[in-house]
């Protein structure tokens, strides 16, 4: 987290089996790019390289004493308790299937396993791997002014956490636009949580600035992590295929990450350990929520194998063709939707204190931003429920569209034990959030052999007062369903008639249409519609849409006639990319020395 | 040592027990008493049937179970489903006393959480076979009744700030040690919002969009789904309820005092009064607040949003006068 102070200066230790595995998942991926022939024989090697770097990191969190002792270089390799997060990204990387996951799985460990300039240069490569390279210009800079900056912190460190923010931007899936056409809203895939784990560790890794940056810094966090949340599940709301919905949900998750960069910020610079330290531990279930997206990543592989494309227009009653895929879909869903039992809701929890407890102004004048904060996110957090309805809707619910996804079934036995791999780690995250607490956090067993935070369960408030404790509200939950389920088996003896219901009065459908007009039936674009309906009439939306477009020209116009005045000295030329990123490199390296 | 404790489990258990099987009984009686009173308010003249609601559901039990052949398998377990959820969130909402066994899970995120969880099953219930009329009713009942997470999370922080562990059985304590005067009126605006977002009852438009969602459904499904509805109604009523008097509510200790059996029976007396009155306010709502000519979907949540950001303003202007 951006709190641990003298992060930067701490004994670099990484054990030499886990670099080991790293090395070799590193190695076997280079080869798979090289002999994609050869990759049914490599395939299983991979899965156990990153296994066991995830294993072994887990060992040496708890304490356990790895053979083959310790490396330490400095300034190449990051110290022990910033490893933690190698623990999720072996499971992403045994779960990834496709060379450019596995590419960015190998980046994201060069990120969390190195030194801040070789982190620096891990993100920069997990930006690469994850595609769309040279939309990412703003981001390089910013990380390798990251990196000059992490290793002169005395000189820059005030604006470090602006720096990260632009840098880990394209990691996290950041973003302001509305817009969801393909070339703006990219699909999801393992890459992507990669991604995110490699800009977690660059948030934790962050050396501390002034109490008066850091001040002003976590507040700017805060609220652009607010209006991040409610862009991204927009962007989610209005995704046309289940894998850029799932797109604008990471997104969400990355601005939840921003969020708590900034709140961990405002507690530095206030001196709240109690705060930081939850701060801490909510940082730490969100990287146990990336589980949750690896889940839906590896079932929605699986589902268009299976189904074929995942547009959401061709899609439609999965949830009855294959539904042990869709049901662990569906659990993947309720992790990230936030609502009980499961961690999303632990860490809607805790960021709801954690807001509460942000110190502030006293009075009215100093109450209201956070109200208008809690308002923005609530809206971001229903629009966000409102995608996760929406992706049912039309994915598990309701009838097939088309002739291929009506063929869709269940896939064999042995892809579906892999799905249910997948998401047994989230569920026991949600289950015993404790367990993964004190494993992240390296807490080391007592003499008797117990974890002290081990038997912790519960979730605290950054006071202390208030009190969640996830195993047993989900074994209420579970004993609730559980007298429904006896109450239903006993009271329900006679079966239920199953009558075809698609025609409705409608005509006789052609032959090749099996299933009935796909049209009669909620589709992809109706929720999104309505909402706006129930925010602004249709009429007035009109008027708006024509006033912003019209007035889009109008700027448009007017910075092409202002730039051409600028560009007339240069006759019309252009200056080349890279050629103006090499220039503002050394400018900047230049700043930084002239202050140094 | 033993037996105290046993006797303690034994006692939050019958409780519990008896908690649920009052909140469960009643409520499709206060929904038959809330639609009355709504008659009336609009100009009706008839006797009140308390039981008109429960041969309701009688009748759907009894009929034949139908379902589309599309998406059977979500059908027949999603109103399960909600009414799971919503028993649960019934058993952490305190009616008549405190010190039920899920009692330090009552934090209203929770009991939101696990309501909204029943709505959405509900909503999942007319998704599920594919139709027209119920799939778009649907959608556009999970747009109206989403909006609650923001008046949620921001009811939350309000709460959080007059209590210390931010739980319904906390207030209930605090409200037998303190003056509760003081913050009276934001925990009435707060209740307010909850009501006029989460009670699907406050709005006639609501009402017939739920009588769309479910007009393909026929059988135990129906009345399952029926009876999740109404529940999840009378426990948002009965969290307004918590909020406005926690003083009602008691803290039982059957086996030190005899006479507290005396005060548990004026409990369940003054939770069935209250409860009235609840109805009364969300027939009021209904008849003269949200249905008097103002169509637009968005007005029931844009006013539960100004009750819940009322209620801070007010808590936090008295803070800063303080």
């Amino acid at each position: 987290m951006p709190g641990c102070p003298g992060a930067c200066g701490r004994a670099v230790i990484i054990p030499v089996i886990v670099l080991a595995a790293l090395l070799a998942a590193a190695l076997l991926t280079a080869l798979l790019a090289c002999v994609p022939g050869q990759a049914a024989r490599m395939r299983p090697m991979l899965v156990a390289c990153w296994l066991g770097v995830s294993l072994l990191q887990g060992l040496a969190l708890a304490g356990g004493r790895l053979p083959g002792g310790m490396v330490a270089w400095p300034g190449v390799f990051a110290a022990r308790p910033d490893l933690a997060l190698l623990l999720p990204l072996g499971l992403v990387g045994a779960a990834a299937r496709s060379l450019r996951d596995l590419a960015a799985c190998v980046a994201a460990a060069v990120a969390v396993a190195g030194a801040p300039v070789l982190a620096c240069m891990g993100a920069g490569w997990a930006l690469l791997a994850r595609g769309d390279a040279p939309r990412h210009g703003p981001e390089h800079i910013a990380l390798l002014l990251l990196a000059a900056g992490c290793v002169f912190p005395t000189q820059a460190g005030w604006l470090l956490p602006g720096l990260c923010a632009v840098g880990t931007g394209g990691l996290l899936g950041l973003s302001l636009s509305l817009r969801v056409a393909p070339r703006g809203l990219r699909p999801f895939h393992m890459a992507d949580i990669a991604a995110m784990i490699a800009a977690m560790s660059l948030w934790a890794r962050l050396p501390a600035g002034t109490a008066v940056a850091d001040m002003r810094w976590g507040g700017t966090l805060i609220v652009a992590g607010c209006l991040f949340y409610m862009t991204a599940s927009w962007r989610a709301l209005r995704a046309p295929d289940a894998r850029r919905v799932l797109t604008g949900l990471a997104g969400g998750t990355g601005a939840i990450i921003i969020m708590l960069a900034g709140l961990m910020l405002l507690a530095r610079a206030d001196d709240l350990p109690g705060m930081a330290s939850c701060a801490q531990r909510t940082y730490l279930l969100v990287a146990g929520l990336l589980l949750a997206g690896m889940l839906a990543a590896r079932a929605l592989d699986v589902m268009e194998r299976e189904a074929g494309a995942l547009s959401l227009g061709r899609l439609g009653g999965l949830g009855v063709l294959m539904p042990r895929l869709s049901a662990l879909f569906a659990l993947a869903l309720l992790a990230e939707s936030g609502l009980p039992p499961l961690l999303g809701f632990s860490i809607i929890w805790m960021l709801l204190r954690l807001l509460a407890s942000m110190p502030h102004a006293a009075g009215l004048a100093g109450e209201v931003p956070l109200l208008g904060a809690l308002a923005v996110l609530g809206v971001g957090w229903a629009v966000r429920l409102l995608a996760l309805v929406r992706i049912v809707a039309v994915m598990l619910c309701g009838r097939p569209r088309t002739p291929r996804g009506a063929g869709a079934a269940d896939p064999p036995v042995r892809a579906q034990w892999g799905v249910l791999a997948a998401g047994l780690p989230v569920m026991l995250v949600s289950i015993w959030p404790g367990c993964w607490l004190a494993l992240m956090q390296g807490a080391a067993p007592q003499a008797a052999g117990t974890w002290p935070d081990l038997a912790a369960v519960a979730l605290t408030s950054p006071d202390g007062s208030a009190v969640l404790h996830p195993a047993r509200l989900c074994l209420f939950v579970a004993l609730a369903g559980a007298v429904v389920a006896v109450v239903r088996r006993l009271a329900c003896r006679t079966p239920t008639r199953q009558v075809a219901g698609w025609q409705q009065g409608a005509p006789v459908v052609p032959p090749w249409m099996v299933f009935g007009d796909p049209l009669t039936q909620v589709g992809p674009g109706n929720p999104a519609r309505m909402l706006l309906d129930m925010a602004v009439a249709g009429a007035t939306r009109r008027h708006a849409m024509r006033a912003y477009a019209l007035g889009l020209r109008l700027a448009r116009r007017l910075a092409r006639a202002g730039a051409g005045r600028v560009a007339g000295a240069w006759h019309g030329r252009r200056v080349p990319g890279p050629v103006a990123l090499v220039a503002a490199c050394v400018g900047a390296l230049m700043f930084i020395a002239w202050q140094g | 040592m033993v037996a105290p404790f046993l006797a303690a489990r034994m006692q939050a258990l019958l409780l519990a027990g008896w908690h649920m099987a009052l909140v469960a009984l009643m409520a499709p009686v206060w929904i038959a008493l809330l639609r009355w009173m709504a008659t009336c308010m609009q100009g009706g003249r008839r006797l009140p049937d308390p039981l008109a609601h429960w041969r309701v559901l009688r009748h759907a039990w009894r009929q034949a179970g139908v379902r589309s052949a599309a998406g059977a398998q979500v059908t027949a377990v999603a109103p399960w489903l909600g009414l799971a959820a919503g028993l649960a969130g019934a058993g952490l909402v305190p009616s008549f006393c405190i010190g039920l066994p899920g009692s330090d899970l009552s934090d209203l995120l929770i009991v939101g959480g696990l309501l909204e969880m029943a709505f959405l099953a509900l909503v999942v219930t007319a998704l599920a076979a594919g139709l027209a009329r119920p799939g778009h009713a649907g959608l556009k009942a999970a747009c109206m009744g989403i909006m609650i997470q923001p008046v949620l999370l921001l009811v939350c922080v309000v709460l959080g700030l007059c209590l210390p562990d931010g739980t319904l059985a906390g207030l209930v304590r605090q409200a037998h040690v303190a003056d509760m005067n003081v913050v009276r009126v934001p925990l009435a605006l707060v209740a307010a919002a909850l009501v006029l977002a989460g009670v699907e009852e406050s709005d006639g438009a609501a009402l017939r969009l739920f009588a769309t969602m479910l007009e393909d459904l026929a059988g135990p499904d129906r009345a399952v789904a029926l009876y999740a509805r109404d529940l999840l109604a009378v426990v948002w009523m009965m969290v307004a309820r918590d909020l406005v008097w926690p003083e009602g509510i008691v803290e039982p200790d059957l086996v030190a005092r005899s006479w507290r059996g005396v005060s548990l029976l004026g409990a369940m007396g003054l939770w069935a009064a209250h409860m009235l009155l609840a109805c009364g306010c969300v027939a009021g709502l209904r008849v003269f607040v949200v249905s008097a000519g103002r169509q637009h979907a968005g007005w029931r949540a844009g006013l539960a949003l100004l009750c819940a950001l009322m209620a801070g303003v007010l808590l936090f202007a008295g803070r800063g006068a303080d």
